[in-house]
């Protein structure tokens, strides 16, 4: 299957007179899964709506597979923090919604629609309207919703930051699972030190704003998946990333 | 529940009418009140011409809400969305809505070659403003993520229009048509009191008989049916907005 590769050389971002993103570079090999550290607050969600196309950078360029982002040619799958669904349409509703846009017809995709939703355990509430479902439903509609498109890059922003901590771990689990099966490049963002470590093949950790590349550490090497949250390894790592972060308040 | 208060409600009414009553006997206010009495036998005796000055009342009322629909809608929608269009229609709309409906009536009777188009147009003028503002404001108000999730799936303008700000500005909508219907549904009687044939014209011609019990049943007429528009359009707000949630606690 073709993976895409993902290139962010030196972007910088402000509001107004507030400088939030500061010459962040990072690649991401093709089907690898980046998590993005930081404190809260650091530009992590605005690297990541640069990345979607929802904002623009004021210096520096995101390649996508060597090539600028082109809306026709490149598709971003977009999983927001907030979990926003379409209240007005049930949950299969929303997953077929990306493809609607792109004009393919309901029929062609409701096979795929179905099988995504049975893969992230949503097929018996296919019917259910938002309002109806859990916060972590919501996630994994929004995750589904993401790779019915069938994106060359998945981006995630703390999706589970307001879920309940047990729901988070078969969530993570889910991810896992998912990245696995399609190998899709993926970035995500968390602020959860033991979210990342369990997920990323590479971790990159963010300064406070102006956020810059603090460190860089590639974990497929010196942890294999699938990780055990709980071996000393696992710790270490978590501890020295913590470590980093909390550097950042001092 | 539901059934007390279908009980207290029918308790207050013939409360009402019984209060009602009493005043009219009594003749305590400085007014001459028929008594419900009599209202009520001038609705039987009127019985057979209510049908058809219904009729061309609920005809004027179709022909300017309709009108007010067809005009209304796309204009607040346009006006929410775009920016520029808010900025050319906004000013008119402006100006012209705080001139009451009642005053357009002398100026559409003179412009107008039949009453039968003055009515429509008079309430045309009253059901414009609410269906506009509240159209306006849904469009106007669409949530910022909505959009953007549908930018980031790769759906073109047109289909963020149609697809994610018009669902979503729906429930305004409804409600600015509720309202249109109730405001359109009063310029009736007011577009009517000057000629065109209908209840309204009947509530003046009853007036110069002195026949107060038959203007009365005129009112109540005209009130019962008023109500009934509204509560149709309620219906429909109900049965299509039943994805959000915790919106039919109050009906």
């Amino acid at each position: 299957m073709f993976m895409t590769e993902l290139n962010v050389i030196s972007i910088s971002k402000s509001f107004n007179n507030l400088k939030v993103l500061n010459n962040i570079s990072f690649t991401v090999k093709p089907g690898r899964l980046l998590g993005v550290l930081g404190p809260s607050g650091c530009g992590k969600t605005t690297l990541l709506r640069i990345l979607s196309g929802i904002e623009k950078v004021d210096t520096g360029k995101v390649l996508i597979n060597n090539e600028a982002p082109n809306t026709y040619k490149h598709k971003i799958g977009y999983v927001p923090q907030s979990l926003t669904l379409y209240p007005w349409k049930t949950v299969e509703e929303n997953v077929l919604f990306g493809l609607e846009v792109r004009g393919i017809d309901k029929k062609s995709s409701r096979d795929l629609v179905y099988n995504l939703l049975k893969t992230v355990g949503l097929y018996e509430f296919k019917e259910y309207y938002p309002h109806e479902i859990s916060g972590g439903m919501k996630a994994r509609a929004c995750l589904a919703r993401a790779l019915a498109i069938d994106p060359d890059v998945l981006l995630m922003d703390e999706p589970f930051a307001n879920i309940d901590a047990q729901t988070r771990y078969y969530l993570q689990l889910e991810v896992l699972k998912i990245h696995e099966k399609y190998r899709k490049t993926t970035v995500f963002v968390s602020h959860n030190v033991e979210e990342i470590v369990f997920l990323a093949d590479t971790v990159i950790v963010l300064t406070r704003r102006p956020a810059a590349v603090k460190r860089e550490i590639d974990l497929s090497t010196i942890l294999p998946k699938p990780r055990n949250m709980f071996n000393d390894s696992f710790l270490n790592i978590r501890k020295n990333l913590v470590q980093l972060i909390q550097e950042e308040f001092m | 529940m539901k059934f007390r208060y279908n009980l207290l409600s029918l308790l207050s009414i013939i409360i009402f009418i019984l209060l009602w009553e009493l005043a009219s006997e009594a003749q305590v206010l400085p007014a001459v009140l028929p008594k419900p009495i009599d209202v009520a036998y001038s609705i039987h005796r009127l019985m057979d011409k209510i049908p058809i000055y219904t009729y061309h009342s609920i005809s004027h009322f179709i022909a300017g809400f309709t009108i007010a629909l067809i005009v209304a809608i796309p204009a607040g929608a346009l006006s929410g969305w775009y920016y520029s269009v808010r900025a050319f229609v906004k000013p008119i709309v402006e100006i012209i809505r705080p001139i009451p409906p009642i005053a357009w009536i002398p100026f559409v009777l003179i412009s107008f070659r039949s009453d039968f188009e003055a009515s429509a147009i008079i309430i045309f003028i009253g059901s414009f403003f609410p269906i506009f503002t509240n159209t306006f404001l849904g469009f106007s108000n669409v949530p910022l993520e909505y959009v953007e999730i549908a930018k980031t799936l790769g759906a073109g303008d047109l289909d963020i229009l149609i697809k994610v700000a018009l669902p979503s500005s729906l429930p305004s909508i409804l409600s600015g048509i509720r309202t249109g219907v109730g405001v359109g549904w009063m310029c009736v009687v007011a577009a009517e009191m000057f000629g065109p044939p209908g209840l309204g014209l009947q509530i003046m011609n009853m007036r110069y008989l002195h026949d107060i019990s038959a203007v009365t049943a005129y009112m109540l007429v005209i009130g019962v049916i008023g109500f009934t528009l509204e509560r149709i359009v309620r219906i429909v707000e109900i049965k299509t907005l039943k994805w959000q949630k915790g919106f039919v606690r109050q009906v």
